[in-house]
């Protein structure tokens, strides 16, 4: 039986802070990306979205955390930012593909962060040192880390694309996005059944 | 965000690049005997520029938004090499010494830049559909 | 022996009589029973079911109408919306057959 929360609801009072992010250690991932901060949560009938700040479409962080539904979907959470990663992985690669005969090009691809650095990562990208600053945003959380890899070699004008060698990273790099996102129905489709109870 | 549509945006642009290239070639290929043009003077064979352009910096928040690119040809040059020269004293398009300047174009060198473009080309056909391919699994997702 | 007049009041003699006794007295905060606690922690997760479809309902408006780009963020979303829904759904049929069981008892 789902164990409730006595007497605290999972959102924060009206005008309240949102939980601190802190209060997410028990997962040492990111969810998805604050995508869904674009969409204005704020038009959720003119309420304070100060509660649903932390509202990530990989899971709700509720304040009480036992045995309540937000940890229902903490299984989907790293497929999620898996699929965000080889997304954001498959633009570099074509964008490599693009540019395979432009002079002094060289080639992007996108390294994992490890769990354990991404939140030093993170802080270092938030990190601002002056109050007027612009600040980076909507804090997308970093998805990983671009480098340049000029090991295929170089061409006359400077071009370091390997047209072969872009091209197979792409079809990797897909043939993984397809295979995370089976895992990800096949894992939603479990709790759906689960939640229906055999009924369905 | 680099998504689904920026993805095929970017390899869009690089098929362009690469039919202006291929078109370029054409002219190249077709007018590789032409010692007579508009400006006098034989042909001068022409190669197009290709450039990275940014995606939109405005808008870029993380590092990969920065850093991915559009190609675009922004400008066609033309070939300055000499062209070679053949002894016709009888052509209406000889020298005074009886030398006919032929285009600077040279046949195999085209040929090979013609491939480099089809199999660019393909490239970018190929990223296109694997982009494809990927929103329709993403798309399975919803399907509850 | 004769029957004399009983001693005390009723509620002392009910206490006295009563197996657990000393835990009947009103606390300062009312307790909760089970069907009441059963019901608050249906009040959460109804709650929860529903932020969760509206954030998911914009989520695919903005998709739709051209704001966002993110295609498996927002169909990951509307997923989940929809099992957490069916799971409330079932939960509160569960929860309203055991209310009525409880109602049906014979006191």
């Amino acid at each position: 039986m789902v164990q409730p929360c006595m007497g605290q609801v999972a959102f924060a009072p009206e005008g309240g802070r949102a939980p601190p992010r802190a209060r997410r250690a028990s997962l040492p991932f990111p969810t998805t990306t604050q995508k869904a901060r674009i969409v204005g949560l704020s038009a959720l009938n003119g309420q304070s979205d100060a509660g649903r700040s932390d509202f990530f479409a990989g899971g709700w962080h509720a304040p009480c955390s036992s045995g309540s539904v937000a940890n229902l979907f903490s299984g989907v959470a790293p497929l999620s930012y898996a699929l965000d990663f080889h997304l954001e992985r498959h633009n570099l690669l074509a964008s490599n593909l693009a540019n395979v005969d432009t002079p002094r090009y060289k080639p992007l691809d996108l390294a994992r962060v490890g769990n354990d650095g991404f939140e030093q990562v993170m802080q270092v990208a938030m990190a601002r040192t002056n109050e007027t600053h612009m600040s980076t945003g909507s804090a997308d959380p970093l998805v990983g880390r671009v480098f340049a890899d000029p090991s295929a070699g170089g061409a006359a004008d400077g071009n370091f694309v390997s047209l072969d060698r872009e091209s197979g990273k792409l079809a990797t790099n897909r043939l993984r996005y397809d295979i995370v996102s089976v895992l990800v129905k096949s894992q939603l489709d479990g709790l759906m059944r689960a939640a229906n109870d055999r009924k369905g | 965000m680099l998504g689904v549509f920026s993805a095929i945006d970017i390899s869009a642009s690089g098929l362009s690049a690469q039919r202006t290239r291929m078109n370029t070639i054409a002219s190249n290929l077709a007018n590789a005997q032409t010692t007579r043009t508009a400006k006098g003077g034989p042909y001068q064979r022409v190669d197009p520029v290709f450039e990275a352009i940014a995606l939109d910096k405005m808008h870029a928040l993380s590092p990969s938004e920065r850093s991915v690119s559009t190609v675009q040809v922004t400008q066609i040059v033309q070939d300055k090499r000499p062209g070679h020269m053949v002894y016709s004293p009888g052509h209406p398009d000889a020298n005074k010494d009886g030398y006919l300047e032929y285009p600077n174009v040279n046949i195999v060198e085209e040929m090979v830049n013609m491939i480099s473009a089809s199999r660019a080309y393909e490239a970018g056909i190929s990223s296109v559909e694997a982009t494809q391919k990927m929103a329709n699994s993403a798309l399975e997702l919803g399907k509850v | 022996m004769p029957i004399g007049p009983v001693e005390g009041s009723p509620i002392s003699l009910l206490q006295a009589h009563e197996p657990f006794a000393s835990q009947v007295a009103p606390a300062s905060e009312p307790e909760k029973d089970a069907l009441t606690s059963a019901g608050e922690g249906f009040l959460g997760l109804v709650i929860k079911a529903n932020e969760r479809s509206q954030a998911a309902m914009n989520m695919s408006q903005a998709l739709a109408a051209g704001q966002s780009d993110d295609i498996h963020g927002t169909m990951i979303a509307v997923s989940e919306a929809a099992i957490e829904t069916r799971l409330m759904v079932n939960v509160k049929d569960k929860v309203l057959d055991a209310f009525y069981e409880i109602w049906r008892m014979n006191v």
